[in-house]
């Protein structure tokens, strides 16, 4: 009866190249995954669904107010905080949700959707409101933190049931981290559309770690992917095809298997060591957020791991970690990495991560600001990384420095709590690193060389706070380009600091990973580039097929280049033109729009 | 019991955090406070239900209060809702 669907071609952003055809599973934004139960029982059972909501706002309101309180909030973020904690108590609209529990029989969930769609259809009706959708925003946030409280807050993800048994997609307008790790264990996910933008983002890390072909900021997807049965995610580029006729069909499984040909040709070359025609070896790391991800990042070649970052062992236990669950994980990933060396890196809560703590966003609170103000949270990790010291070769990276004074009073911590552990012994196991990704730190960077054992640039935070952009800013993102030529000159020097010191210096971040400027790194004199695992075979393979005396070339002719756009255009060309076989000009438009 | 007509001079309209300041300041006083606009009338001790009152900028609403403070209560309100907001938002 509902006649055959067009095909819709919908752009976005690539975020993991490659081509994905499925099934479509979507999650609705409009909740018909959450439980909707008719109560039997009678009395009895509506009443306990009524204990649950009042739990729900209890829980709901003391988290608000120690937002509130923890964080100093300027006074506007101050005062919306508070109307949504004067919202969620309002007696009227307890009233509400319990009479609809009482009267309709529904768990309290179903009754917060019902009272909460009743109050925004009332509220759209209103003609010529220009500040409307503030208000039904406002709305939203207060039923949705009820409904995450109701749902358990970590068990959440349960709601995601009946995932298909072949091959499918998955659409939706954004993912939770905890839903996303529940999701990627699945065997039969092939693809990720989001209609949420991409940036830099925990979630697109995540995304990129996974390795499956991913799209993000597709506008209108779930809208357009009602009623669609087939889809195919192109991250090489960057759309998405929502019913594809049988020719777009056949088409595509086409370039799927051109394009996983060509990744595999890689990959096949991964193992062997990156040295270059000249006969220099550079280091490729891994950047990783798992223990599981080790033995995949070996397949893909790389010699150590330059980036474990330890927040989603947050979001796995739901609640602070104590020091044995630090103990097992680094005892796990030292003893599989082994014998590669592996960084890893001290909480860094950002305000786009997860966790069961609240920190501030892009600006503040972060990284080892962060860890020592909350030492319930950090010295446990600090001792679960000590007693795993001897197991392996342990580097532990501070993220967020911006002065000498954090790197001694981190030497004391541990010094203190390896005292404690008796285990002084482990110290000298330890190699300590400090995070070059903040302004300052890029000024007193020769100082910080004689205090740590190594470098690694953040370039993504470091592209963020040089140039004054958010990094999620969908409007301002032509800002965010690590084609700046000032990353470039950052880059420089920190290589002649980190030189002079006889300190190690890795470059982090996605610019490690691009492809097109390995060859500068080279000419850099660079040794180590740490990456997520999916770009170590291309950069293994440019590695080996140039010569660093070539990359000191192309370095001199554009380390006196001004402008973004030039240095961009400059290095764009020159690498298409040496590599043809890896810039592929079949995949080069995307590539080109991602570069920034 | 008093009562007094108000147009609203906050140009965003009563939106969350509008709200949450009137229903405050109805909060602080004993007396039973009411908002009617368009027949429709409302706690407006409530901010769910100023907020489902709709107060665009330029509207005209009827501010009623019952109680032994009404007269401090019915000033603070009007004066409130006539100026106080773009100082406070």
């Amino acid at each position: 009866m509902a006649p055959e669907k067009r095909p819709v071609l919908l752009p976005g952003e690539k975020i993991v190249e490659g081509i994905a055809i499925g099934k479509v599973f979507f999650i609705d934004k409009d909740f018909s995954l959450i439980p909707h139960l008719t109560l039997r029982g009678g009395q009895k059972a509506r009443e306990k669904e009524r204990r649950r909501l009042t739990a729900a706002v209890k829980k709901c309101e003391k988290e608000l107010v120690s937002i509130m309180e923890e964080r100093h909030l300027p006074k506007e973020a101050t005062s919306i905080l508070e109307a949504h904690r004067m919202m969620l108590v309002d007696p009227e609209l307890l009233r509400k949700i319990g009479e609809t529990i009482m009267d309709r029989a529904v768990n309290a969930e179903w009754a917060v959707l019902l009272v909460f769609d009743e109050m925004m259809a009332h509220l759209s009706s209103s003609d010529g409101d220009y500040y409307l959708r503030a208000k039904v925003a406002d709305l939203e946030v207060i039923r949705d933190k009820l409904l995450f409280s109701l749902l358990g807050g970590a068990g959440r993800t349960s709601y995601i049931k009946d995932l298909p048994t072949e091959d499918f997609v998955l659409c939706a307008h954004s993912l939770t981290l905890s839903d996303l790790s529940s999701l990627a264990k699945d065997p039969h996910l092939r693809g990720i559309a989001l209609e949420t933008p991409g940036g830099v983002s925990h979630l697109t890390i995540v995304l990129r770690s996974l390795g499956l072909p991913t799209v993000l900021g597709a506008d209108g997807l779930l809208t357009e992917v009602v009623g669609c049965d087939e889809a195919v995610v192109d991250g090489l580029a960057g759309r998405v095809v929502l019913s594809p006729s049988p020719a777009d069909k056949s088409a595509y499984l086409k370039k799927k298997q051109a394009y996983d040909d060509y990744f595999d040709r890689f990959l096949h070359n991964a193992g062997r060591p990156a040295l270059s025609r000249d006969g220099s070896m550079l280091h490729i790391g891994a950047n990783i957020e798992n223990v599981e991800d080790v033995e995949p990042s070996r397949r893909c070649g790389a010699d150590f791991i330059g980036l474990f970052r330890t927040e989603l062992m947050f979001l796995e236990k739901g609640d602070i970690p104590t020091e044995d669950d630090h103990y097992a994980v680094y005892y796990e990933m030292l003893h599989r990495a082994h014998p590669m060396e592996v960084t890893i890196r001290v909480f860094d809560f950002g305000g786009d991560k997860e966790g069961g703590i609240h920190a501030t966003g892009a600006m503040g609170l972060r990284g080892i600001r962060f860890c020592f103000l909350y030492p319930d949270v950090f010295l446990p990790q600090v001792r679960g990384l000590i007693r795993a010291a001897s197991l392996g070769n342990l580097r532990i990276l501070l993220p967020f420095v911006s002065a000498v004074d954090e790197i001694h009073e981190f030497k004391a911590i541990l010094k203190e709590q390896a005292k404690e552990l008796k285990l002084e012994k482990n110290l000298r196991h330890i190699k300590i690193g400090a995070m070059i990704e903040l302004p300052a730190a890029l000024f007193i960077a020769e100082m910080l060389s004689r205090e740590v054992d190594f470098f690694s640039i953040g370039t993504n935070d470091l592209v963020q706070y040089l140039m004054a952009v958010e990094r999620q800013d969908k409007a301002l993102s032509q800002y965010f380009s690590h084609f700046h030529p000032a990353v470039l000159r950052a880059l420089y020097n920190l290589h002649h600091i980190a030189k002079k010191a006889r300190i190690d210096l890795s470059v982090c971040g996605e610019m490690g990973g691009d492809p097109y400027f390995t060859l500068l790194f080279m000419g850099m004199g660079i040794h180590a580039l740490s990456m997520t695992p999916l770009a170590i075979p291309m950069v293994k393979n440019i590695i080996r097929s140039s010569s660093v005396e070539e990359g000191r070339a192309l370095l001199n002719r554009l380390l006196m280049t001004a402008s973004e756009m030039e240095l961009r255009e400059t290095l764009e060309k020159e690498m298409e033109q040496r590599y043809p076989d890896i810039f592929r000009k079949e995949w080069l438009d995307n590539l080109k729009k991602n570069g920034g | 019991m008093r009562e007094h007509t108000v147009t609203l001079q906050y140009r965003k309209g009563i939106h969350a955090r509008a709200a949450s300041l009137f229903a405050k300041e109805a909060e602080r006083f004993s007396s039973k406070v009411e908002l009617e606009k368009n027949g429709v009338r409302i706690n407006a001790k409530s901010i769910t239900g100023i907020l489902m009152l709709k107060i665009p900028f330029g509207a005209t609403f009827k501010i009623i209060v019952n109680g032994p403070d009404e007269d401090e209560c019915l000033t603070t309100l009007v004066q409130l809702a006539e100026s106080r907001f773009e100082e406070e938002l």
